[in-house]
């Protein structure tokens, strides 16, 4: 077997293998992990390989058996704060020492002999790629007979780190022959030819702007991934072969994406990242599972858009936990009982029914309401393997025999940290222990299995190191820095010298330096005909820096200036470019406006066929006496805005938990004193705040929580306090009313509370949470109040005028109404009775439904609505009619600057 | 006294302090190694600058490899090497080792999290206090930050770490701070309750004068007096800012004596306020339970950072600073570095001037480069007394004269001279004399000039009139550019002005907003970084279609998308399709894009929210459609920046260990309001802050905000030091003060604004803040290149100019009139001058043309890698030949089929039959133990091996075994790669043998082995192509069962 061995070459190298020919048998391109890949074969070492996550785990509970003995170890505090970091820490020390040759012996050195110990305690620890590479060495001591025979360098053998080498001469001992991989030479004068000779010997003749060696600078990605497609798709298919792309950052989508609107092949390199929708279910499911109860967590898990248990069923009990975020909310059980509905409907005929109702119900319940567990204290060990299990199971079941990738990346994981629990050995595992254990089995080779190279010549490598023969086009894309950082040895120098003297030794800064600048020149030194370097200046919104190889050309770009240099951005001005020997043509396109904002709008016949039958509500008067093009869009024609309707915020949460206690507590007959009412909130504060604002106890609200705790009895108490005061009764709370009037009218509504006085009547009060009582105060005195004037006119169908009514701002605790209300207990002078603003509503409702009866819609906040507003509105729109509105996109309220 | 080798480099504005140090740095690497060598700037630009430019010197001075080695060196900012300290020591800290840096915008969250307890503890106490303090009114304006007692526990937070305090510093930061506050007040009055109840009467007897027929003074003033009549009735407190308000309600004289007497007895008994025993009480308890929170927060939000290995800026500093102070870290640390460079010295906070000073300690050299005259972070932390004191303090430690660049490389004669002139007064009252801080020359020459380097441009009428005349100005002075010309930098000489040598210099967001729309409603293109990222057209496309991709019941996604994708920019096609009975499908039929995202949806749960976000921008619809928009390059910009905002919104998640999913990514973009980023387009006027543009030049630069009055820092947490400074010791002697503001909105005539501005901690803040507001001015002034245009407004008091006058006032005067003359003191300066007013002239729009790519086919292409084990084949296999080498191998219980199988194979792959039987058994026993593999014996899987050989011996005899080698080939534009288990070279050609575990019944062999077919004909197909000879033998080998199989394409056995 003959092989060439490049550090860069596990993975992707260039050209594809040995030889000039179309294959090759008994040879190939390896990296270090594949040649001992290969020598373990050969030499009969293989094992089987556990997950890295397995392995930090197992030096995890080696450090902590260390630390039981003896004095505290160096790493104790580090270890007792994040033991999962510290092990991964010190275990990638551990393996950079046992590669160099490290004995695991004590030495007299206080940090190495900790590591020593922790060597001798504990479980076993996993065989990672150092200790695979020291067995292969001790079984090559004995110069086993072997089928390597050539052995051919990419870097220069003194360039390779000490691992490696130890490992090169140790083949040599064996019998194989050990060569230097040869660089093309330069025959011609192109730039390209000088840049090699000036990375060479330092010195050159200045650049001439031949084409033959161009940078490219981009704004941004997006304009260099758009420059280098077009350059590309500029050749024929055949100019594909031979034309490498050096891609440092792993990850080529977008490049990808816009090579294959073009026609080309796909480069095929994707990220690992934790990220991927499928690999959420992991960190979902145990997200739900630490107290405080994270609703959002369990609605996101709900909303995956393949959820782990049915979607109908998900779908449902996300919209009850988007309504009132908690469970055990009126809401929640709701949903439960929906969902008995739906599967005693669907096994009716099925024979075990029972059987098969209750299995998905308590499959349904342990995904949803499984425990909490404390974060501090953390998840037993049990109940963790029992949600990663139950993951598992989800992502195999799901795949159901299709080998899709990323649900067994899925299972993988969750098997993974099922094992690193078993091996970890501690019990019970706080959160961020549990955390970082999911973040590690998710982060190993979740890369997106759909993202593949495609067939043709063009070929991707993530290394210019792995670029081992002559390569006739190479284009660098993302030409900028950092680069790889020269690895900082965490060892003293007294350590490095008792290291060195037990035969230990470690790569020096200088010489990794010299290994890393002599790759970045590599990849050019094997340029043939053509080099391009591409650099965005922004790079997913970052600033980019230099690359060190520009550093190193610095000197000879510098002068050369536009010859060598051009600008992406060139692209969208001209009809054709020359770029590095390539004509690249573009298409002049028309320019249109995005789309215009625009007050009147013509209804289609089938939207005003949808105002027949209509029942108004409080709310949708409000946005009708605001925006009839919003009522229109929202109310009449039921535009959704989708699933993903948010969490509600802090302040409405607080109002709708200071509602639900308002019904606990205002029951139905005479109002019970401040005293009692105080005593009745404390008893449902904290039920009710679990069952349906439970968004509050997250840690990030407690100031908003500790206001609410003090504000919400002090105003329920003070409502009572006021109710006695003016001899009112609670008639009800949340109480549904639906009524009709004429021309066609009809309101429903839920009134907050309805009070009864033995002389006056009935009254409404409508319980608001505001930060300022002016909002409300202001709508008073203009006649503006048009909730508390619906309410009143459909609080008691049977009177003949609407009800009194007032708001109670529960922040302020203020009960505000207009004068002569009786409900009221501060009366604000209004230029309109609420009797009058309900009239008024009336005839603005009929004005904007003829309006729009008559195919018109009106966008009240655009340029000149008013123009078209129709005529004697009582009830104009606001000022600011779009400033909280949802639509303004649609609208297109806003126009961009240039 | 320190033993530290240290030498300053005083180095003013555009004087080549780079160049300084890169030579400095290159002739450092000749006598150490490089790197030891340490080099901090103040961006990662500039240390992107510095790296670059020095390697790039040694490269070119053929010192390859000490340019090499550089690339160990630590060049970069402050934070970035106190950040690599850290992680290097962590567990040396006992810290997580994570060592990650959070986020900007997640610092509050996480803040809120960590200190939760703290909070929760003092969140009633401190909820009343604000509240008395008006904390929760109503914002003032839609800008304006709201009021919340976090921020300033966070900010003392940050104050104390910043400044070596922790739970005793804090606590003695309290009682200073009240002890100062309180020396504000008057002496507090004997009885709250008589001031109260004097009120209470005053209100009452006032409300039952009110005529019916009112003011507008007299409408306020009622407004005011109901409610706090009704509080006051309900026995609830008043509220501070009230108190402040009823101090001055006030009525008109036609609403009769009666009201203004009343009202007269109002304000007398409000505007007791400041000797309220209760304002002070609350004042006092305000400042201490915020500090005593403070304290708590302190300890519980460095604990959770310390346990995820999180850090912010100031940890970074604070934790190296540790480093540095400890022997054994310190010690080690200076094993590594010997050379210290810091660029920007004068910006550094006490604490960065700690850890430079034990730095300096640690190695053998330190240059500190900068110019006190730029000092201009205070409200950073920095210190610039403090880096004044070090200047100093170094330059009295040695003998020789302080070395000073003083040649400018970047201004013309003129702006150098006048800088000297005018700001001589004002440095040399700071203790900057300028013997040492004048600039000596300029390398400039005038040669093509026509016209003095300066303008000055009065802006007429009020603020908004003013900010379009100076755009109109902008417009003309670029469309006349030749009246302009500047140096071009690249090709030498003098070319006409072009807008993207223009910069405008403002004070404040707002603004630059004012600015940035003024031009652009003149067609001028600007260079700015705005508010309102999601609200562009092109994100809001791109977003729309995420929405929709991410959740299909989101239809107003949908009628967006149709709205975008219409070519008339009013088409109601949109309306129709949410008017139709069957909404959705109508929808998706006036999406031409709906079908992609669609199947773009089929692909969602592979793809990471910001994989999401690109695969949309890209999407060749959405981009095409964002093309013809037409200003391609900006909006590219805009979504380079979400995608950035996709990245960075992943990145949080990491750090707080939450999951990140599309919903999320679309609620953090709504909830963040991320900015839109300043162009990078050449062509455009770059508008920014003073601060901003720090570091920077521009041929001409416009100087703005010239009216803006200094404002000291008084009502929000500073640090300030007791005693003299002491540089060595900079942390000595360091407090917070902390004084609350418990007015709210009403910000003049209470009595506490005018007391703490004459208080001595107010005086001095404010002398600190006019010197910082002269060092500001002279950093806009030095960004000129060639012009340097004054742009003040035609009316009122300069009174940023007035920071220049030292003991005179006037020093700087701006040409008024015909007098087209500058001065500054006695040296004048020739000036264009001209008032600008509004012009709403619009620049004929220049209609560019935007080309984009040709519409190509797009083509689907076979996966390049062709993976033998996942082969289909069309061309079915068949069994042509059954072996039954020998018995199956026999188990002792259940096996592990998986590891049973590897095992085996390993062991087929690794046996030596050359080898002696013991040896060859101990290998096998070795193989079955790693697998852990018990059930089977390792003697007979070796006399399975033996069989094999055997048998294959017998069918090749002069052929050759080749275990598990590599074959590699090109068949058309894919590739094969692959290892062969087996392969057996003889005359005539190749077989391959594969093995296979499979335990089944004999009558399940030939499926199991013909479903293995297309993998070896692949291998054949390869072997092939490599070779050039024909590999006609394909086996499966099953040792389990003791079989081989030969299998063949059907064709072929036919044949």
């Amino acid at each position: 077997m003959d092989l060439i061995l490049g550090l860069a070459c596990d993975g992707r190298a260039y050209p594809d293998f040995p030889g000039e020919g179309s294959g090759a048998l008994h040879a190939a391109v390896v990296g270090p992990s594949g040649l001992i890949d290969v020598l373990e074969v050969q030499l009969g070492l293989t094992g089987p390989r556990g997950a890295e996550a397995v392995r930090i785990a197992a030096y995890a509970a080696k450090l902590r058996a260390a630390s039981t003995t003896g004095s505290a170890p160096f790493f104790a505090d580090s270890f007792s704060r994040d033991p999962w970091a510290t092990a991964k820490t010190l275990l990638g020390w551990r393996d950079q020492l046992v590669a160099a040759g490290w004995p695991g012996q004590p030495m007299g050195s206080a940090r190495l002999d900790d590591l020593a110990k922790a060597e001798v305690s504990g479980p076993s620890l996993p065989p990672g790629t150092a200790d695979r590479l020291c067995a292969v060495l001790t079984a090559l001591t004995d110069q086993p007979a072997i089928t390597l025979h050539r052995l051919r360098l990419v870097e220069p053998r003194e360039l390779l780190p000490p691992p490696c080498r130890r490992l090169v001469d140790q083949l040599e001992r064996c019998d194989v022959t050990i060569e230097q991989v040869a660089r093309p030479g330069a025959d011609a004068d192109s730039d390209l030819d000088r840049v090699r000779a000036f990375l060479t010997t330092g010195t050159s003749p200045p650049l001439n702007g031949d084409a033959s060696f161009v940078t490219v600078d981009a704004d941004t990605a997006l304009m260099a991934a758009e420059a280098l497609a077009e350059w590309l798709a500029a050749g024929s298919e055949e100019e594909l072969a031979g034309t490498v792309i050096v891609s440092c950052d792993g990850d080529t989508a977008l490049l990808d994406r816009a090579l294959q609107a073009r026609g080309l092949p796909a480069l095929g390199q994707s990220a690992a990242s934790p990220w991927r929708g499928a690999l959420q279910v992991l960190p979902l499911a145990f997200a739900a599972s630490w107290a405080p109860f994270d609703a959002k967590a369990l609605l996101d898990l709900l909303l995956l858009p393949r959820p782990p248990i049915g979607r109908s069923a998900a779908r449902k009990l996300a919209r009850a936990l988007a309504r009132e975020p908690g469970t055990g909310a009126a809401a929640w059980d709701r949903a439960w009982a929906d969902l008995d509905a739906d599967l005693t409907e669907r096994f009716a005929d099925h024979p075990q029914a029972e059987t098969e109702i209750s299995r998905r119900r308590d499959r349904w319940r342990e995904w949803t309401t499984g425990g909490l567990y404390n974060r501090i204290d953390g998840i037993p060990a049990d109940a963790a393997r029992r949600i990663a299990g139950r993951v598992g199971q989800w992502a195999i079941e799901t795949d159901a025999g299709a080998s899709d990738p990323l649900l067994l990346t899925v299972a993988g994981a969750a098997s993974a940290l099922t094992q690193a629990i078993d091996v970890l050995g501690q019990d019970p595992l706080p959160a961020l222990l549990v955390e970082r254990m999911i973040e590690q089995v998710l982060a190993e080779g979740a890369q997106n299995p759909e993202h593949v190279a495609t067939a043709g010549g063009l070929r991707c490598v993530k290394n210019p190191a792995s670029i081992w023969g002559p390569v006739e086009r190479l284009i660098w894309w993302d030409f900028k820095g950092p680069g790889d950082r020269v690895p900082t040895s965490p060892w003293s120098q007294a350590e490095t010298a008792a290291l060195t003297s037990a035969g230990c030794a470690l790569e020096t800064p200088s010489a990794a330096a010299a290994r890393i600048g002599w790759g970045y020149a590599n990849a050019l030194h094997h340029a043939q005909t053509r080099a391009l370097l591409i650099r965005p200046a922004l790079s997913g919104g970052e600033e980019t820096v230099s690359h060190p190889l520009a550093h190193q050309l610095n000197p000879l770009i510098q002068p050369a200036g536009r010859k060598i240099r051009w600008s992406a951005e060139r692209l969208l001005e001209d009809a054709a470019h020359d770029l590095a020997g390539r004509r690249l043509p573009r298409e002049l396109v028309a320019i249109v406006q995005p789309p215009q904002a625009r007050a009147r709008w013509t209804l289609p016949a089938s939207a005003v066929a949808k105002l027949a039958d209509r029942k108004e509500s409080a709310t949708s008067f409000e946005r009708l006496a605001d925006c009839q093009m919003r009522w229109m869009l929202l109310d009449v024609l039921r535009l959704s805005r989708g699933r993903f309707s948010e969490i509600p915020g802090p302040d409405q949460l607080l109002g709708n938990l200071a509602h639900e206690i308002a019904n606990h507590v205002l029951q139905p007959g005479p109002v019970a004193d401040a005293e009692a009412v105080l005593q009745q909130v404390d008893a449902v504060f904290d039920a009710l705040l679990s069952a349906i604002a439970s968004p509050l106890q997250q840690p990030e609200f407690a100031g908003e929580l500790a206001a609410a705790r003090a504000r919400v009895p002090a105003a329920l108490a003070e409502l009572a306090r006021l109710l006695r005061q003016k001899n009112l009764e609670v008639v009800g709370t949340e109480l549904d009313r639906e009524a009709a009037f004429a021309n066609g009218l009809a309101v429903l509504g839920r009134l907050d509370l309805v009070v009864r006085h033995p002389a006056k009547g009935t009254g409404v009060i409508d319980l608001k949470w505001t930060r300022s009582a002016n909002r409300r105060r202001t709508e008073l005195a203009e006649g503006r109040a048009l909730q508390l004037a619906t309410y009143g006119a459909i609080a008691d169908p049977a009177a003949a005028a609407p009800a009194p009514g007032a708001y109670y701002l529960l922040n302020q605790r203020r009960l505000i109404g207009p004068t002569g209300a009786f409900v009221a207990d501060e009366e604000i002078e209004a230029s309109r009775s609420l009797t009058d603003t309900w009239t008024d509503l009336v005839e603005t409702w009929r004005a904007w439904r003829d309006l729009a009866a008559n195919g018109v819609a009106l966008g009240a906040g655009l340029p000149r609505a008013a123009d078209h507003f129709p005529a004697d509105l009582r009830v104009s729109p606001n000022e600011e009619p779009c400033r909280y509105c949802e639509l303004t996109s649609l609208c297109r309220v806003t126009q961009e600057a240039n | 006294m320190t033993s530290a080798k240290i030498n300053t480099v005083v180095a003013s504005a555009g004087a080549g302090k780079t160049t300084r140090i890169v030579r400095d740095i290159a002739s450092e690497v000749e006598t150490r190694e490089p790197e030891e060598i340490v080099a901090t700037t103040f961006t990662v630009k500039a240390a992107d600058e510095l790296i670059e430019r020095s390697r790039a010197h040694l490269f070119k001075s053929g010192r390859a490899e000490k340019a090499a080695r550089l690339l160990g060196a630590r060049f970069g900012t402050v934070n970035s090497i106190c950040g690599q300290i850290v992680g290097e020591h962590a567990i040396d800290l006992g810290r997580s080792p994570r060592a990650e840096v959070i986020p900007e915008d997640g610092v509050s969250r996480l803040f809120a999290i960590a200190a939760d307890t703290a909070i929760e503890r003092h969140a009633p106490a401190l909820n009343a206090l604000a509240d008395a303090m008006g904390f929760f009114e109503p914002k003032r304006a839609a800008d304006a930050e709201r009021s919340d007692w976090r921020s300033t526990v966070r900010r003392l937070i940050e104050l104390a770490r910043a400044n070596g305090l922790g739970a005793a510093g804090l606590a003695h930061s309290a009682d200073r701070s009240v002890e100062t506050f309180l020396a504000l007040l008057p002496a507090p009055s004997v009885s709250a309750d008589a001031l109260d109840k004097a009120l209470q009467g005053a209100v009452t007897a006032a409300l039952a004068v009110f005529p019916a027929e009112l003011g507008n003074d007299g409408k306020a003033a009622l407004k005011l007096l109901r409610p706090v009549h009704t509080a006051a009735q309900r026995g609830e407190r008043l509220s501070w800012p009230d108190w402040a308000r009823l101090s001055k309600v006030k009525c008109a004289k036609k609403d009769g004596q009666a009201l203004i007497d009343a009202l007269d007895a109002v304000s007398r008994a409000a505007a007791r306020h400041p000797e309220h025993p209760r304002l002070h009480a609350d004042c006092e308890a305000f400042i201490r339970t915020l500090f005593t929170c403070a304290a708590e927060a302190l300890d519980a939000y460095q604990a959770y950072k310390a346990a995820r290995g999180l850090m912010d800026f100031i940890d970074q500093e604070a934790l190296a600073l540790e480093v540095l102070q400890d022997p054994a870290m310190a010690g080690r640390l200076g094993e590594r570095i010997s050379r210290v460079f810091v660029d920007e010295f004068q910006d550094s906070s006490p604490l960065q001037i700690a850890i430079f000073t034990a730095m300096a300690e640690l190695v053998d050299a330190s240059t500190w480069v900068g110019d006190p005259k730029q000092a201009i972070y205070g409200f950073r932390n920095a210190d610039s007394a403090l880096t004044q004191a070090a200047f100093d303090g170094v330059a009295s430690t040695t003998t020789e004269p302080q070395e000073v660049l003083a040649t400018s490389y970047r201004s013309r004669e003129g702006i150098v001279s006048f800088v000297n002139a005018a700001f001589g007064p004002a440095f040399t009252a700071m203790g900057l004399p300028a013997s040492e801080h004048a600039f000596a020359g300029t390398a400039r020459k005038e040669d093509g000039f026509d016209h003095a380097p300066f303008a000055v441009w009065w802006l007429e009428g009020k603020l908004d009139l003013q900010y379009a005349a100076l755009a109109a100005g902008i417009r003309d002075a670029i469309a006349d550019g030749s009246d302009w010309v500047v140096g071009d930098k690249a090709e030498g000489g003098v070319r006409p002005l072009k807008a993207g040598d223009v910069a405008v210099l403002c004070r404040s967001h707002a603004d630059i907003l004012r600015v940035a729309s003024s031009l652009s409603r003149l067609g001028v293109k600007v260079a700015v970084e705005r508010d309102g990222l999601a609200r562009t057209p092109h994100v809001e496309l791109v977003m729309a279609a995420f929405r929709w991709v991410a959740d299909p019941t989101d239809r107003l996604a949908l009628a967006e998308l149709a709205r975008f994708f219409s070519d008339d920019p009013t088409s109601d096609l949109w309306l129709q399709a949410v008017s139709a009975e069957d909404q959705d499908a109508a929808l998706q039929a006036a999406v031409p894009i709906s079908t992609a995202l669609a199947s773009l949806r089929e692909t969602v749960l592979t793809l990471t929210p910001a994989d999401l976000v690109d695969a949309l921008i890209v999407l060749p619809e959405v981009i095409r459609r964002i093309e013809t928009w037409g200003d391609v390059a900006a909006r590219l910009d805009d979504l380079e920046a979400l995608r950035g905002f996709a990245r960075a919104y992943e990145a949080s998640c990491a750090s707080s260990g939450a999951p990140a999913t599309p919903s999320g990514l679309v609620l953090a973009l709504a909830a963040d309001e991320p900015r839109r980023p300043k162009s990078l387009q050449a062509d455009a006027v770059k508008v920014m802050t003073y601060h901003g543009a720090k570091g920077l030049e521009w041929p001409l630069v416009v100087l703005t905000g010239l009216n803006r009055e200094p404002k000291p820092r008084l009502f929000e947490p500073v640090a300030e030091a007791e005693g003299a400074l002491d540089w060595r010791d900079p942390l000595a002697g360091r407090w917070i003060r902390y004084w609350p503001w418990p007015y709210a909105s009403q910000s003049k005539d209470v009595g506490l604004d005018e007391a703490a501005l004459t208080s001595p901690l107010g005086q001095a803040a404010e002398l600190r803040a006019r010197q910082e507001e002269t060092r500001l001015l002279y950093v806009g002034v030095t960004r000129a290149r060639d012009y340097a245009v004054f742009a003040p407004p035609a009316k009122g008091e300069l009174k940023w100019l007035q920071v220049l006058d030292g003991t005179a006032p006037g020093h700087v005067a701006l040409p008024s009139g015909a007098n087209n003359v500058l001065t500054a003191g006695r040296e004048t300066f020739a000036a264009r001058v001209s008032p600008l007013v509004v012009d709403d002239a619009l620049v004929p729009p220049v209609v560019r043309p935007t080309y984009v790519r040709l519409t190509r086919q797009r083509r689907d292409r076979a996966p390049l890698h062709r993976r033998p084990s996942s082969e289909a084949s069309s061309s079915p296999f068949v069994v042509v030949e059954k072996i039954q080498l020998g018995p199956r191998l026999p188990f002792v219980g259940a096996p592990d089929m998986l590891a049973l199988g590897e095992a085996v194979h390993a062991i087929f792959a690794a046996d030596d039959a050359h080898a002696s039987g013991e040896a060859r058994l101990a290998k096998a026993n070795r193989i079955l133990e790693r697998w852990n593999v018990h059930q089977v014996q390792a003697q007979d899987v070796l006399d399975a091996c033996d069989r094999l050989q055997r048998h294959l011996g017998g069918l090749w005899p002069n052929g050759r075994l080749h275990r598990e080698t590599p074959v590699f080939a090109r068949l058309g534009d894919q590739l094969v790669s692959g290892r062969i288990d087996l392969l057996a070279e003889h005359d005539a050609g190749f077989a391959v043998i594969d093995h296979k575990s499979f335990p089944g019944s004999r009558d399940t062999w030939e499926t199991r082995a013909v479903s293995y077919g297309p993998q070896l004909g692949l291998y054949a197909e390869a072997i092939e192509a490599a070779v050039g000879q024909a590999c006609d033998g394909l086996y499966i080998h099953m040792p389990i069962v003791g079989a081989l199989l030969r299998v063949a394409r059907q064709t072929e056995a036919a044949v």
